[in-house]
């Protein structure tokens, strides 16, 4: 780093401007003129046998030029974690919403005239809609040939409808209970909630002369989506090129394909672009989103407040088709939450059930768990009379700890951050109004152990002939400035301006893979592969340099656009020089590559092989006021205290702390996805709660700085915990203000005078 | 969206002679805040779509001291929001239009689609059953008078019979020392749907309720007025005990559903919570105008 350095700086993302002025082109912008309208009928069953269809008379209507449905496609399964999905149903749809056909005609009247026009024959069977349920022996099985399912990663159920189930255990929990003084009993549950994206799913595919495919989606996992298409469709990777535009917010929802292979069978069949959106209404039976969850939680303590022993059993229901996680033991392993326990047994299933597929979410399976652990732990202080973030410092998770599922983590900034909140509160005081109090929760995030393999991501870094840059990267940005901060990393390495470095981002032809922008994954691992890139072109304009100054390169510097001898600075030539320089040298032009780096940096990960080394800790406290009669909650003040490893772009840190604060007040008091027998009953943005502007408090925050070996410039992930702990901070603070506890979620005006009538 | 006929006249004859012609095929559009949602949504499928916009005379409010309000019915709910009238003489309605939806939807919404709408938790009929409001509805056979309570038969059903349409809504004038409220609860405090909603008006005279009207909106088929409630206030001086009987009265007048908003229990009990509050709230409002 130089005097100049760019980290730490606050740079305005450059799209900040258009989004805030309506300027900004997302997909339906980009629709073809001559663009048919596609339109899918879906299932208005939660499980039926597919008896008969005819498409003929839809087939026959003027304006309709093609209609498709499970024939038309290959007899294979897909998915993203466990391939239990076909693009239609073939013999039986298993949710509410299930494609079942889908028409492209020359206009949306008309294509919603020709569903109209498709008869299909169900023949309704028995559904199951519940975990418990669909767990009992001789429950109607949602997949009857699950055991066929590749890959064999995630199914390791077997069992009914059990797709995965495991078991994490360490001490002997029973002896552990039977010692403590204080032990709290307690179930949890929280319901499925959306994502409600401004931006509902939709995409657009052309065919051109050659066959080949060209598909528009706004979608942050380009390379996984493309693979998904090609497998679903037969089709070879060379023949689909997938380009990502603008997102219209994220939160889970654009991670895997949902009608890419809708949009991309429809344009081969009529050698037409085709655009296809989804309404509001199909966005909650359509897509899939978080799962609904039981959590069975019982801690035990001693008087002093030390943990002794957590037993837990974590139920989720993944709906008809298994788009969410699939890894279950770190997310079973939250029911420990932050904290050292040296006694646990903990279990985890996933099922299936006849309700909509269920799917990522910001923080994908760590609110509730976390929810349930940080609600009991806060009784259970509350029984000990002891301060609940005393009892937190007392059993925080340290440095060299091995937490539940075996790995140990480094670089930890947990105790930190209670100590922020700690002193935020000292500072605040107490309320001392009727019904107010603060509450406080914990959270955590990427517990998970160094990958055996490198980061999945690549980039390049080409030096035009005028000393500014390009940045290939297939990193796509959802919005929260992922494209500013890559480029704010090759400006630094290269000590160019922030604006001489441009983008090429997320196409799959032009740039390298990249997995996915999410799990807080993309500073900390597409940024390393990035620094590399301008590293390795920070490299080849050195060696450039050293042979048109005759310095050694060891000797040569770069600062302010220029490359000079540390010993004689006069002696120096600028990146201009080196990049028009370049075009014809023995090296040829100026092209870093994250690669060249990627030995080093994969050696240095195998050291450190089983460790945790970038742990994302933080602690939240909520202040609100209840008003007693009617169980209305009103958040009166936020504070957050989180361990981002080093914030490179403080204001983009602070503006995704804020948001997933505002996405997890939404989880915590208005938002569910209400389902009866399978069916969504809020399909609509009234009814599906989710914040406005009036439900959010002042929110402030201490950004712990707790570096980690591997994030550049230490950085860790930002964008996932901040959601994690908002349900159980306002729960607590519930809890503090009028003693009521509240265990579902969300904590609805009715659940909390519910729960004021059961006081003891 | 389906298809449908459009049809746009531009007088009220014309509108009533078209919608007695096409009855029960026919929806007639005020501001489309609540129509063109459903029609998207395929949900109503109508072969004939009607619009009021061009129909002169239903647009706008008039204020007569003396005689009172008159409402036209394609007057939006954003100009009864703002209007200084309404906002000086009837301002419990200036804060149920308030409270409805987004500025955006008031800039559309009418009150004439919000009253024909028949929705048990519409925002606007508590404040105008409160203030004892009248329809004035336009048919194929002249006109008529309807008090406003006779006016919802439940969701979605009014009185209007074939061919008619309502063109104003009549609010009369306030006796001296009368005052309201209108108190909403909904999970979120804005851009929601009402769980309750309580309008209570209340007139005084020697510190004792000369007068008053309570109307509950969410709790059953129609907005309902308690009447008992109103009949233990009538000719009393408030006290705790009163507003909390009052409160009691109301509660067992409510006959709330179970739906995605709330349960029948919650509602029910903030019936109670909130009909006491209001009351409160409108006498303490009456003693200080």
């Amino acid at each position: 780093m130089t005097a100049t350095s760019l980290i730490g700086q606050s740079i305005v993302k450059p799209d900040a401007r258009d989004k805030a002025l309506g300027r900004t082109q997302y997909g339906v912008d980009l629709k073809p003129r001559d663009a048919l309208v596609a339109k899918v009928l879906r299932s208005p069953h939660p499980h039926a046998r597919i008896l008969r269809m005819d498409v003929s008379k839809a087939r026959q209507l003027p304006g309709v030029v093609a209609v498709v449905t499970a024939e038309d496609t290959p007899a294979v399964h897909y998915g993203r974690w466990v391939h239990d999905r076909t693009v239609f149903a073939r013999d039986k749809v298993r949710h509410v919403g299930e494609p079942v056909a889908a028409v492209a005609a020359v206009d949306e009247d008309t294509a919603e005239e020709a569903l109209d026009l498709i008869s299909v024959e169900y023949e309704q069977i028995p559904e199951v809609v519940d975990p418990q349920s669909a767990m009992a022996p001789g429950a109607p099985l949602v997949h009857e040939d699950m055991a066929s399912y590749g890959p064999s990663t995630v199914r390791r159920g077997g069992q009914g409808n059990i797709l995965d189930q495991t078991v994490i255990s360490a001490g002997d929990v029973e002896k552990a209970l039977a010692q403590c003084d204080v032990v709290q009993r307690q179930s949890y549950q929280a319901p499925a909630t959306h994502h409600g994206t401004i931006q509902t799913h939709e995409a657009v595919a052309s065919v051109d002369a050659t066959g080949k495919v060209t598909l528009w989606s706004a979608t942050k996992s380009a390379f996984a989506v493309r693979q998904t298409v090609c497998l679903a469709l037969g089709l070879p990777m060379s023949r689909l090129r997938l380009i990502v535009t603008a997102m219209g917010g994220d939160f889970g929802a654009r991670g895997t394909a949902v009608i890419e292979p809708i949009v991309v069978l429809l344009a081969l069949k009529t050698h037409r672009p085709v655009a296809l959106t989804l309404t509001r209404q199909e966005e909650f039976t359509g897509t899939s989103y978080r799962e609904p969850a039981y959590m069975e939680l019982e801690v035990g303590a001693k008087k002093d407040g030390t943990l002794l022993a957590v037993r837990g059993k974590y139920t989720i229901d993944t709906g008809a088709y298994h788009d969410s996680v699939g890894h279950l033991r770190p997310n079973t392993a939250m029911l420990v939450g932050p904290y050292r326990v040296p006694n646990f047994h903990l279990e985890g299933f996933v099922v299936y059930t006849n309700n909509v597929p269920r799917g990522h979410v910001r923080a994908p399976r760590a609110p509730y768990p976390i929810f349930a652990i940080e609600s009991l732990i806060d009784a259970v202080a509350d029984k000990l009379g002891m301060d609940p973030v005393e009892m937190r410092l007392k059993n925080a998770v340290q440095n060299g700890d091995t937490v539940p599922i075996g790995a140990v983590v480094e670089h930890v900034g947990f105790t930190q951050t209670l100590q922020a909140v700690s002193a935020h509160l000292e500072k605040e005081g107490k309320p001392q109004a009727p019904n107010q109090a603060w509450g406080v929760a914990a959270g955590q995030w990427s517990i998970h152990p160094i990958e055996s393999g490198g980061p999945t991501s690549a980039a390049y870094v080409k030096v035009n002939e005028d000393g500014t840059a390009v940045l290939v990267t297939g990193v796509a940005d959802q919005g929260a400035g992922q494209h500013a901060l890559m480029a704010q990393i090759v400006a630094e390495v290269l000590s160019i301006p922030y604006d001489a470095v441009s983008l090429v981002a997320a196409d799959t032809d032009l740039t390298p893979y990249e997995q996915a922008t999410g799990g807080s994954r993309t500073t900390y691992r597409a940024g390393t592969t990035v620094r590399l890139a301008a590293e390795d072109a920070r490299r080849q304009l050195i060696s450039l340099a050293s042979e048109r100054l005759k310095v050694a390169g060891a000797d040569l510097g770069m600062e302010g656009g220029k490359v000079f001898s540390r010993e004689a600075p006069e002696v120096s030539v600028t990146l201009a020089a080196l990049g028009a320089a370049s075009l014809g040298s023995r090296g040829g032009p100026i092209m870093g590559s994250s690669n060249a780096g990627r030995a080093e940096l994969m050696e240095a990960m195998a050291k450190a092989h089983g460790t945790v080394d970038g742990p994302i800790y933080c602690c939240h406290a909520a202040q609100v006021e209840v008003d007693p009669e009617t169980g209305q909650v009103k958040v009166l003040k936020y504070f957050v205290a989180q361990d981002v490893g080093r914030a490179l772009n403080p204001k983009l840190v602070e503006a995704q702390i804020q948001g997933g604060v505002v996405f997890g007040l939404g989880g915590a008091l208005t938002e569910a996805v209400a389902e009866q027998q399978g069916h969504v009953l809020n399909a609509n943005l009234l009814d599906y709660r989710q914040p406005v502007a009036t439900s959010v408090p002042p929110i402030e925050m201490t950004l712990i700085e707790e570096p980690s070996q591997f994030g550049p410039w230490g950085a860790k992930g930002v964008g996932e915990p901040p959601t994690v702990p908002v349900g159980a901070a306002i729960a607590n603070a519930i809890f503090r203000a009028v003693g009521a506890r509240v265990t579902t979620l969300p904590l609805t005006p009715d659940r909390v005078v519910q729960a004021l009538k059961n006081r003891p | 969206m389906v298809r449908f006929e459009y049809l746009e006249p531009t007088s009220l004859g014309e509108a009533v002679s078209l919608v007695d012609r096409h009855w029960g095929q026919v929806r007639v559009m005020a501001g489309g805040t609540d129509l063109l949602v459903r029609l998207k949504q395929r949900v109503i499928r109508p072969q004939y779509v009607l619009n009021l916009k061009r129909v002169p005379g239903l647009d706008g409010l008039t204020y007569a001291k003396g005689q009172g309000l008159r409402i036209g019915a394609l007057t939006t709910i954003r100009t009864i929001e703002t209007s200084p009238v309404v906002k000086e003489h009837y301002p419990v309605l200036a804060e149920a239009a308030g409270m409805l939806g987004s500025v955006q939807v008031r800039n559309l919404a009418t009150v004439g689609g919000n009253l024909c709408n028949a929705s048990p938790s519409a925002e606007m009929p508590p404040g105008l059953l409160a203030y004892g409001a009248q329809a004035r509805i336009v048919g194929p056979k002249g006109e008529r008078t309807v008090p406003l309570d006779q006016f919802f038969l439940g969701p979605g059903q009014t009185c209007l019979l074939q061919g008619d349409l309502l063109a104003e809504v009549l609010v009369p004038e306030s006796a001296p020392k009368t005052a309201g409220v209108y108190i909403k609860l909904s999970p979120r405090a804005a851009m929601d749907c009402a769980v309750v909603g309580v309008a209570a008006v209340v007139t005084l005279e020697d510190g004792k309720c000369k007068d008053c009207r309570i109307a509950l909106g969410a709790v059953a088929p129609t907005p309902l007025r308690p009447r008992s409630a109103e009949d233990l206030l009538r000719g009393k001086p408030l006290d705790p005990g009163l507003r909390e009987r009052a409160g009691q009265a109301a509660m067992e007048e409510a006959k709330p559903i179970t739906d995605v908003r709330g349960s029948a229990e919650y509602r029910k009990e903030m019936v109670k919570v909130l009909t006491r509050r209001a009351v409160q709230q409108a006498f303490q409002r009456a003693m200080a105008s």
